[in-house]
């Protein structure tokens, strides 16, 4: 997964399982290594994949003030 | 590094929940967006409040339940129609042993579905809130104007020096310290540091110090 991530959008249903794995038992070193690369260099990427992360947040939480808009 | 259970994953009720009994006794009997939406309807509410409206709800503007539920309705039959539930089928029995989360699978649907059906215009940072969920239009050149100066402070964060830059980025996409620690293993506290530090280093303070 680590070398085709930089070559898909965050949408797409191949980093579905990829993904759900990360967030349940945490990076993978290999990997992080690339998703670091992207997130940083890639604005769009990033926002998307942090939307999608905010989008995980307990409802109560998610909705009331403490997301996005940070400086 | 290998893989290791961390208890405290921000997002650890969506990835502890059990959801496959009930996605098998679903896949058995025959698939009904009333069933669904019965069945899933807190979930995939929340799922479609926090994608579909997050650029609104740091106001704490809520969307009206009609909204919702046509949303929800929407999605459901995009699902059956586009194969997003198939997908979700086949990926839970992959995973079958391995970590597996409903809500997760589907708030990848939903973000497909978003950009799909939705588009990008909806989801535009600088759209007022209010104006969007009143269905009032945006006043002329102020988005673009917003969204201008929010890619130039963005740009501007990739002249942070490298150990602090993604932490101060993913902030500045509203993540919270403890889940930007998860997601780049590291520690709270020093997400919290890499932020203090970009903030001063933007700020000068630390270009004039080293001056």
């Amino acid at each position: 997964m680590a070398r085709t991530t930089t070559k898909i959008p965050f949408s797409s249903r191949k980093l579905d399982a990829y993904l759900t794995a990360w967030l349940a038992e945490g990076p993978v070193e290999s990997d992080r290594e690339d998703w670091t690369r992207l997130l940083t260099y890639d604005a769009k990427i990033r926002e998307q994949f942090c939307d999608w992360i905010k989008s995980l947040r307990e409802p109560g939480e998610t909705h009331f003030g403490k997301r996005g808009g940070r400086t | 590094m290998s893989r290791s259970k961390t208890p405290d994953f921000p997002w650890s009720h969506w990835i502890q929940r059990d959801d496959r009994s009930w996605l098998k006794a679903l896949s058995e009997r025959q698939w009904s967006t009333e069933e669904c939406h019965k069945s899933l309807g807190s979930m995939l509410e929340s799922i479609v409040t926090s994608l579909h409206f997050s650029c609104h709800s740091r106001w704490g503007v809520q969307p009206s339940a009609e909204r919702l539920s046509a949303l929800v309705n929407e999605f459901l039959l995009w699902m059956k129609s586009s194969g997003e539930w198939t997908h979700i089928e086949k990926l839970w029995r992959a995973l079958d042993h391995g970590p597996w989360s409903l809500p997760l699978a589907l708030s990848r649907a939903y973000f497909r579905f978003r950009e799909e059906r939705h588009g990008e215009k909806e989801f535009t940072r600088s759209e007022s809130s209010a104006r969007f969920l009143a269905e009032l239009p945006a006043p002329q050149g102020v988005g673009v104007l917003t969204d201008s100066v929010m890619e130039a402070f963005s740009s501007l964060s990739q002249q942070l020096p490298e150990n602090i830059r993604l932490s101060y980025q993913l902030h500045l996409e509203g993540l919270l310290d403890h889940e930007i620690a998860v997601l780049i293993a590291k520690k709270p506290a020093e997400i919290a540091e890499h932020v203090r530090e970009a903030k001063a280093w933007l700020g000068g303070t630390l270009t004039k110090r080293s001056a």
